[in-house]
């Protein structure tokens, strides 16, 4: 399987289109940062306001969006080149070439998801401090949770990609009827029926990392002295145990459904 | 004793009502270079799919080595010891020959660096340098479907049209490093082609196949049998050497050919007492050779014996 890995690293860091998505992913949180809070504000921004605004701010669909392609690129492209073949044909069990392919997308997903939203943070939290919006600890478990959701769509995309075995089709596919369209349907019966926000967590994977990711009540403290915007809207338990148990669930499913379209089924 | 590497039991293969493969069983020992023979359509593919495990049969299984079709992780360890090149090789098109290859070397975890280059210069593309595969011809892909094969320094090779493409210098240039795959390491081969005149000199076993199933499977020495025996006589008179044939040896499987002369089909033992006979009714055999139907025209008959 690591070979499977290696090769598939070795090409995806030849194609166009990977590199076009990794420059992406650089220029991402920079344009969001510039767009979100401004350059003067930039020079004073503190690890915990990021988090608290520019994160809730600029959401995770991008995150989303580069992801999915990723997965398109790192799982898709062999298929429609069929140079998936060579490796069945080189006695890989097709297991491995299916679990390679999932691998390498989770790794590099973390690193897209790491790079667009975490290391922004980091680096204003070495350069002005935590600051006082809003505590680590609760913006560590958020960060955290919001990388199952992350999974489950991944998951969602090997599934799309093995079944349709397309690459950009796919990905086109993926975005306008799987990703976009369900969000903008279930927030519209949401909104006709004046159901609370967490009911209709677990349905879609994207809704789930806007909670995780979402701040809503802003209030001032008095903090060493002085009055300091803070968020109070903290993490209710059960929503976020329940994101968990259905991101793992919908996550395997997704998986063993891919696999038994790449197994049961005759190569191109 | 020789080793069996491939043996295939009444393998079928069925899409939606069509039977590509209908009930096919072979076997093919160590050494060998096997000619698969057959229309467009007859299910030569279709059988180096399924050993390949890109396709999964209907029906019966297949053994590589001692490792069953029903063992999927035995099966996929022996095919680590064999490369395939099927249809037109598959290949990064905006990656050069040599990414490609590199790709696949690190795929197959094979730790020597070096072989890249070895089996570009084995094939001809040392010279390609920068270009991309897109940009290549069918020859040169064909090359690099080779080299990819190659790469591996398998025991088994299976080539599904391995010389489509290539210019004739190409096609003995690839005939050569099979036959020297074959002499120098007993690299067992399977291999369709439509240029029967290459199988001919190439292969060591023949199997013919038509509409799914196999026809023939005989041996080359069978081939050159079944091939040579008939005998062309021709003589100054054939019309009553045919009457003398006819008449006195008891010949009766003969045709009579656009010149006159005659070619006899049974008998053949006897021919020192024929060519008696014909001496001693007055008739001067000219000629009284035995004729070697070739790979094609016997490839013809036995579809037109279908």
């Amino acid at each position: 399987m690591w070979n499977v890995c290696k090769s598939i690293h070795y090409a995806i860091l030849r194609d166009i289109w990977f590199v076009i998505l990794l420059i992406a992913t650089l220029l991402v949180p920079v344009l969001e940062l510039l767009f979100t809070v401004g350059f003067y504000h930039l020079q004073e921004l503190t690890g915990s306001e990021y988090f608290a605004e520019v994160v809730p701010a600029s959401g995770m669909p991008f995150v989303f969006l580069s992801v999915m392609f990723l997965v398109s690129r790192v799982a898709g492209w062999d298929q429609v080149d069929k140079t998936i073949n060579y490796e069945i044909l080189s006695g890989k069990r097709k297991a491995m070439s299916y679990m390679g392919r999932t691998l390498l997308s989770i790794l590099w997903a973390l690193l897209i998801y790491f790079v667009q939203k975490i290391l922004p943070g980091l680096v204003f939290t070495i350069l002005h401090g935590w600051g006082n919006m809003c505590p680590a600890n609760e913006i560590v478990l958020r960060m955290t949770l919001v990388m199952l959701p992350l999974m489950r769509m991944l998951c969602f995309m090997i599934f799309f990609i093995f079944l349709l075995r397309e690459s950009m089709k796919a990905f086109i596919l993926a975005v306008f009827c799987v990703l976009e369209l369900p969000v903008l349907l279930i927030k519209i019966i949401m909104d006709a029926l004046k159901i609370e926000k967490e009911t209709f967590l677990w349905l879609h994977s994207n809704l789930a990392a806007d909670y995780l990711t979402g701040f809503s009540n802003y209030s001032f403290d008095y903090v060493n002295g002085e009055d300091v915007q803070v968020v109070k809207s903290f993490l209710q338990m059960n929503v976020a145990r329940e994101i968990v148990i259905v991101s793992l669930v919908f996550s395997i499913i997704y998986l063993i459904l891919g696999y038994v379209s790449f197994s049961k089924r005759d190569a191109r | 004793m020789s080793q069996t590497v491939i043996e295939v039991s009444h393998l079928s293969k069925q899409y939606m009502k069509k039977k590509v493969l209908d009930d096919v069983s072979f076997k093919i020992e160590k050494g060998v270079i096997c000619g698969l023979i057959g229309p467009n359509g007859a299910g030569k593919t279709t059988i180096m799919k399924i050993l390949g495990g890109l396709v999964l049969p209907t029906d019966g299984s297949f053994k590589l080595y001692e490792s069953s079709s029903n063992e999927d992780l035995a099966v996929a360890h022996e095919r680590s010891r064999m490369s395939f090149i099927i249809e037109t090789p598959y290949a990064k098109q905006k990656m050069t020959a040599k990414e490609n290859l590199e790709k696949i070397r690190i795929m197959r975890g094979i730790p020597n660096k070096e072989r890249v280059d070895e089996v570009l210069k084995l094939v001809g593309l040392e010279n390609v340098g920068r270009k991309k595969v897109e940009a290549f011809s069918l020859g040169m892909r064909q090359r690099l479907g080779i080299a990819m094969a190659l790469l591996g320094k398998p025991e088994v090779l299976i080539l599904d049209e391995p010389v489509n493409g290539l210019d004739p210098e190409g096609i003995v240039e690839i005939r050569e490093l099979l036959l020297k795959l074959n002499r120098e390491d007993h690299v067992t081969i399977l291999i369709s082609s439509h240029i029967l005149s290459e199988l001919s000199i190439l292969c060591t076993h023949y199997m013919f196949m038509n509409h799914g199933k196999i026809i023939k499977n005989l041996s080359r020495e069978e081939l050159d049998h079944k091939t040579r025996e008939s005998y062309h006589i021709h003589t100054d008179d054939d019309a009553r050497a045919l009457a003398i044939l006819q008449n006195t040896c008891r010949i009766e499987k003969y045709e009579v050919e656009d010149d006159g002369a005659l070619r006899i089909f049974d008998g053949l033992d006897q021919i020192r007492d024929i060519s008696k006979a014909l001496y001693d009714e007055g008739v001067i055999p000219l000629e009284l050779t035995p004729v070697s139907a070739n790979l094609e025209q016997f490839y013809l008959d036995s579809l037109g014996g279908e």
